[in-house]
């Protein structure tokens, strides 16, 4: 077989997680993070290098690579971040092989340009979470949210399925860009391409295909959830750009599915009451937004990809802000976790400003360019439900930071000096990230 | 450049700083803000000092957001803002939440700086939203920390801005189209054409994001939960400093970027500030205690501003901006005696007060001076203000005008009664046995502030002879050709 440059990343990580799974076996479990995380910043080094390589199926485009550069980089501070974090302890070879493969089948599903590799993208990326979102060490509540991604996701996944046999039902091809015309040429094309779309809708929780979201929000482990929300979700995201950059005809279906989503998860994430369901609600409203950019014409699929990539940014920190506390906190107790981790604390509350928009936090820039992007394509209405939706946000994640929450013993609050320099990092990039903007998009 | 950076930046700094602190620092505050009222005093009346007018933060599509000009009206309300900013933290100086107000009030100062002397639109928009996100956390942290009542201003002030933004945004993409020149200077956008149907939609947009701060009538009701539930020391900046930022964007950007909207709008403008004047006075009437009787009286005065403004007429827009510095000096005399009240222990409400001049004569002196000068008293720092007001409206609708005159009317008859109330009359037998009046450091505060208001209202010309210059930069062809005329 010849050498395929494109396929160098997914090589170095699928070898990395090979090894990290032979390691439990050789107790050698504990240096895995490290590994892990070495190859996934090997993987976004090569992604560099490999910019706008066309390989056989796979094609480094813009949103590709800057999405694929951001997945591997984030799964490696992710890692990085949970090898201080007990969940580890115990077989932690195998989680750091199950997360590995899930960057595998996120970066196949940023880069994919046949629907059979997004199809099994798609499979790797899901499969990990089944396991991941149950791992022994966290609650029941772990294992029913697990129970019900499995059952859900399962489901999405056969409707993704049916898509791509329907397309090819339709034009006997399995390019996303199809030599004639687009996969929408036949009726049987229309059906398969809306069996995607609703099936990546499943999976990033759009409304109304949002039911699971708060329920594995609320039961799974916050160290898995950086995963979860800042990982597979964005590299969903990437899917979904892929897909609908290759098909014009979607952007009806996807504005009504982004109008939707606005309006849904604000209305539930103002009504949860309770930390974890109010993050898992708002994120329908993320991924309305970012639909919202989708639905935009070519000016939005740019904002498209910069709005999951810094989604997916604004997760990771939450996630690792809410690792420290424990499982079952419905609020944020701000005073305990000030005095235990004062930046992480910091962390915490600038995600929550980030991810309503405020500025000049990164949230704000990619709400902005989304905006930008609705006024351009002259979708006035979507960028105005937008501009409603972000600020009836502000409502429930500053009640988020004000709630008084007092938690009955302090210790129960991890405590980890090495935490202290993610959290450090994380602010300056959610603060001054969208300096980088400009050779962003060159 | 570098000294205006150094402004808007160190009141951040000395916040983050006093937050990370564990006492309370009033001593770094006040240096603090000494300094900035010196450096907007240079700025103010040295404009050459500034150097020149960088780029800074070039970023390709959006223009240098750190873009910053000097103008005499932003130069002036800059001043003013740093002139609050030392008052309001003295008159705090004693409250237990000292260190929240004052991070609070530095943060908003930094931000109002960048308001005054942004030249990116955009720009102007970031600081807009922090100004409002720390208004929010000043009347969440201070007097009766009330989250609803934050929640309420900063929802209220949020949803406005955001649609400023669409609208923004709908006039930076127009200005690409036309031009091939993405930027969001506000030099560029200024020179859109728009048509008419689409301009009044984005006047009514920008109108949303900048009259919720004023507070202009029907989006006025988050000033009364949120001026009576902050401690009145923060209430002075609130009312007396937040509140130009909206005024400020109308005369600097929205109306030089719709000129054509604007004058569209105009006659809804005037009535709605008319109606807000008079709806204000009312409110303030029947106000329950001391401090939304302030609130109220703040609302009624800032409502008049918005009519001269929306008159767009060379006297009510001079009378306007005049009525809007004084406001903020008036207002914060109004505060501060409502401060130094409840420093005392006493409530505010009304049935707790009463004959209260014969405890504290000294103050009782001061608070009618105060409200003489709120009622509008010649000689006092309103007066020249309100009448150049009301004197332009006048001519552009009688009628409205008339109505408003109606609230300042009722001005007179609602600060009597209060003043009755509170100071005079039997003693009030609730009221302490032993109740201090005026110490030092107050009497010395009210001092600066009489002074300045009985200086404002003798010479006006201070400012007014500045005026001419200060709006021929902003909106010289708008008030000569378009407007309604001189």
């Amino acid at each position: 077989m010849a050498y395929n440059p494109t396929l160098l990343p997914l090589l170095i990580v699928a070898s990395a997680a090979l090894i990290a799974f032979l390691a439990d076996a050789l107790t050698l479990g504990r240096f895995m993070p490290w590994l892990g995380g070495a190859s996934s910043i090997a993987a976004g080094a090569s992604i560099f290098v490999e910019h706008m390589a066309l390989g056989a199926d796979l094609y480094w485009d813009l949103s590709a690579s800057l999405l694929g550069i951001y997945l591997s980089l984030a799964v490696a501070a992710g890692l990085f971040f949970i090898a201080f974090h007990p969940i580890t302890r115990k077989m932690t070879g195998s989680l750091v092989g199950l997360l590995l493969t899930l960057l595998v089948g996120s970066l196949i599903l940023v880069s994919a340009q046949s629907l059979l590799l997004l199809f099994i993208g798609l499979e790797l990326q899901v499969l990990p979470f089944f396991a991941l979102l149950a791992w022994p060490g966290s609650g029941r509540a772990a294992l029913e949210s697990a129970f019900k991604y499995a059952l859900l996701a399962g489901l999405a996944s056969a409707q993704f399925a049916i898509g791509v046999a329907l397309i090819y039902l339709g034009d006997g091809s399995l390019a996303v860009i199809p030599p004639m015309g687009d996969m929408t040429a036949n009726v049987f094309g229309m059906m398969g391409v809306l069996a995607l779309l609703v099936a990546l809708s499943f999976e990033i929780a759009a409304a109304p295909f949002h039911a699971w979201v708060a329920d594995i929000y609320q039961g799974a482990p916050a160290p898995f959830l950086i995963f979860l929300g800042g990982v597979g979700k964005v590299a969903i995201m990437g899917a979904l750009i892929t897909l609908v950059a290759a098909t014009p005809k979607l952007e009806i279906p996807v504005a009504i599915i982004a109008a939707t989503s606005i309006v849904v998860g604000n209305v539930l994430a103002y009504r949860a009451g309770h930390l974890r369901r109010m993050l898992g609600y708002s994120a329908i409203a993320h991924a309305g937004y970012f639909l919202a950019a989708l639905a935009a014409g070519p000016l939005g699929i740019i904002a498209a990809a910069i709005y999951a990539l810094v989604y997916g940014l604004m997760n990771v920190g939450t996630f690792m802000g809410l690792s420290a506390l424990p499982e079952n906190s419905i609020a944020i107790p701000w005073s305990a976790l000030r005095e235990r981790q004062p930046v992480l604390a910091g962390l915490l509350g600038l995600t929550l400003l980030a991810l309503a928009g405020m500025p000049p936090s990164i949230g704000f820039f990619a709400k902005l360019l989304v905006i930008i992007a609705d006024v351009h394509d002259q979708a006035y209405w979507l960028a105005i439900l937008l501009a409603l939706g972000s600020a009836f946000s502000f409502a429930y994640y500053l009640s988020a930071l004000w709630k008084p929450a007092v938690l009955s013993n302090p210790e129960r609050l991890l405590r980890r000096r090495s935490w202290e320099t993610f959290a450090a990092l994380g602010i300056v990039i959610l603060l001054f990230a969208w300096l980088l903007m400009p050779y962003g998009l060159s | 450049m570098i000294l205006v950076t150094v402004l808007i930046l160190l009141p951040w700094c000395a916040a983050l700083w006093l937050s990370a602190q564990k006492q309370a620092g009033q001593r770094l505050a006040m240096t603090i803000a000494l300094i900035e009222l010196l450096l907007t005093l240079i700025l103010r009346f040295a404009p050459d000092s500034m150097g020149t007018l960088g780029h800074g933060l070039h970023i390709p599509y959006l223009g240098g957001l750190w873009t910053l000009h000097a103008g005499p009206l932003g130069s002036t309300l800059a001043l003013l803002c740093a002139l609050l900013i030392p008052v309001s933290l003295a008159f705090a100086w004693r409250l237990p939440e000292f260190r929240s107000l004052a991070s609070a009030v530095l943060v908003m100062a930094g931000a109002l700086f960048g308001i005054f002397y942004a030249q990116n639109v955009l720009m102007f928009y970031i600081f807009y939203e922090i100004l409002a996100l720390a208004g929010a956390f000043l009347i969440l942290r201070s007097g009766h920390k009330n989250r609803a009542a934050a929640l309420q201003f900063l929802l209220y002030t949020f949803v406005g801005s955001l649609l400023f933004l669409v609208a923004l945004v709908v006039v930076y993409v127009l200005h690409g189209q036309q031009t091939g020149v993405y930027n969001f200077s506000i030099l560029q956008l200024a020179d859109t054409r728009i048509s008419a149907g689409l301009g009044i939609w984005l006047f009514l947009g920008m109108v949303a994001g900048l009259a919720v701060k004023m507070p202009l009538f029907p989006l006025h009701s988050w000033a009364a939960s949120g001026y009576g539930h902050a401690a009145p020391a923060g209430s002075v900046f609130l009312s007396g400093a937040a509140v130009t930022a909206g005024a400020y964007g109308l005369i600097h950007f929205a109306i030089p970027m719709l000129p054509q909207a604007a004058l569209e709008f105009a006659p809804v403008g005037i009535i709605l500030g008319a109606i807000g004047t008079l709806y204000g006075a009312f409110l303030a009437l029947n106000a329950a205690n001391l401090r939304l009787f302030a609130a109220w009286a703040s609302v009624s005065h800032m409502n008049l501003v918005a009519l001269g403004l929306f008159a767009l007429q060379s006297q009510a827009i001079h009378g306007s901006v005049f009525l809007l510095i004084a406001h903020g000096v008036v207002s914060a005399g109004l505060f501060g005696v409502v401060s130094v009240m409840e420093n005392r222990g006493l409530t505010g409400e009304w049935a707790g007060l009463g004959g209260l001049f014969r405890r504290a004569p000294r103050l009782g002196a001061w608070m009618l001076f105060f409200f003489l000068a709120g009622m509008g008293l010649p000689g006092l720092a309103n007066f020249p203000g309100e009448f150049l007001s009301l004197a332009g409206a006048f001519r552009v609708l009688p009628w409205a005008a008339a109505l408003a005159t109606l609230g300042i009317l009722a001005g007179v008859v609602y600060f009597l009664r209060a003043y009755e109330r509170i100071m005079l009359g039997p003693l009030n037998h609730t009221l302490p046995e032993t109740l201090k009046d005026l110490q030092q450091g107050e009497w010395l505060l009210f001092w600066v502030l009489g002074l300045l208001t009985l200086w404002l209202g003798l010479d006006p010309q201070v400012i007014l002879s500045h005026l001419g210059i200060l709006l021929s930069t902003h909106s010289a062809e708008l008030i000569q050709g378009g407007g309604h005329g001189v």
